[in-house]
């Protein structure tokens, strides 16, 4: 009888230390140093963050949605040279064409689904705010593709394999996309009450439950004070709540 | 060892170049490794010290291995010239060679 109070009785888990190993929403800060080229170009490679919060803050969101989208045009531009000289000839123009108008088109016929995406999480984001963070994304994996451009032109010099280059670009390019998609994860970062509605859309998107449900558990609600909710709780803490609610139907 | 044009002197050739390419991305492996406890003392974070210690040293290996390539020859290959440089330094890449070598040794 005694042990059966016991097993009753909840004891909350041990709270680990605030380590910064999982202090994601580091950089979502005020964008310091103005609006300007140079300086977006800084922010998105060191503080991605703070130009979310620039635009969630809706200062100068159109200007840098439009740089933004500068910062992209062009360094998918130099990208496409590069990736031109495996060819040479027409290549030359018609690879950073393509490449660019490709890359804009795609943006553009997935943005309103990302919007409604998002939207259907339960997310109070503006149609401006998802724009622009699609085009941080797309800034971002641009400029991370300018930095491979000297090892891409190392190889289209000198490869004769058109497979082998073909393999290598497109293992560089999903290398880039996904550092531009984890500036997407990282703004929806989960158990992050200072990242506004985007912080949301991760688990919303991807597992069907929001860590700020208005009923968390004890275990959920004393995670959630330390801001360190990770995805393998938040599957644990869906577990408890299934098997809780399957011993309370039965 | 056989004689170039000997029976069996492109898999000699093939496994000694792959023997070579190991031992020297092995070594240049554990030279990088002396300085990963630097990197993950000036990371924010010993992970992401290793993550971009890792990041850095694939790309080492992967652009070092094709510069070394462009270099070539430091290992003559069977009825080619002792030169200083090949006379296509960028015809084909360490990658395709390598696959060479492979299909050399393997017969496949």
């Amino acid at each position: 009888m005694a042990k059966e109070i016991q097993s009753d009785t909840y004891t909350p888990p041990p709270v680990l230390s605030n380590s910064p190993k999982y202090d994601l929403k580091k950089g979502y800060e005020p964008l310091e140093g103005g609006c300007t080229l140079p300086n977006l170009i800084n922010k998105l490679l060191k503080k991605p963050l703070s130009i979310i919060h620039e635009l969630e803050m809706k200062k100068n969101a159109g200007k840098i949605t439009c740089l933004l989208l500068l910062i992209a045009t062009v360094s998918f531009s130099v990208f496409g040279v590069i990736v031109g000289t495996f060819s040479w000839d027409d290549q030359i123009w018609a690879a950073p064409l393509k490449i660019v108008c490709g890359l804009l088109f795609s943006g553009v016929i997935c943005l309103p689904s990302l919007y409604i995406f998002t939207c259907m999480g339960g997310l109070d984001a503006k149609f401006s705010t998802v724009s622009g963070m699609l085009c941080a994304l797309i800034a971002l994996s641009g400029l991370l593709l300018v930095g491979f451009a000297p090892v891409v032109w190392l190889f289209s010099v000198s490869s004769t394999s058109a497979t082998f280059l073909g393999f290598l670009l497109i293992v560089l390019w999903l290398i880039c996309a996904c550092f531009g998609l984890s500036l997407v994860f990282r703004s929806a970062c989960p158990g992050n009450d200072q990242y506004g509605p985007l912080r949301r859309l991760v688990p919303d998107l991807f597992v069907g439950h929001s860590p700020n449900d208005d009923n968390p558990s004890p275990h959920h609600r004393q995670r959630r004070k330390t801001g360190q909710l990770r995805g393998k709780e938040i599957l644990s803490e869906l577990l408890v709540r299934a098997s809780d609610a399957g011993s309370q139907g039965g | 060892m056989p004689e170039p044009g000997a029976l069996g002197d492109a898999t000699w050739h093939g496994a000694n170049l792959l023997l070579h390419t190991s031992l020297i991305a092995y070594a240049g492996i554990l030279a990088h490794s002396r300085l990963l406890h630097y990197v993950r003392d000036y990371a924010d974070s010993p992970s992401a010290g290793t993550h971009t210690f890792l990041a850095w040293l694939t790309g080492n290996l992967f652009v070092g291995a094709q510069i070394s390539w462009i270099l070539r020859p430091f290992f003559v290959s069977p009825g080619l010239e002792v030169e200083f440089l090949r006379v296509d330094p960028f015809g084909g890449n360490f990658y395709e060679a390598v696959f060479r070598a492979i299909r050399n040794v393997t017969n496949f």
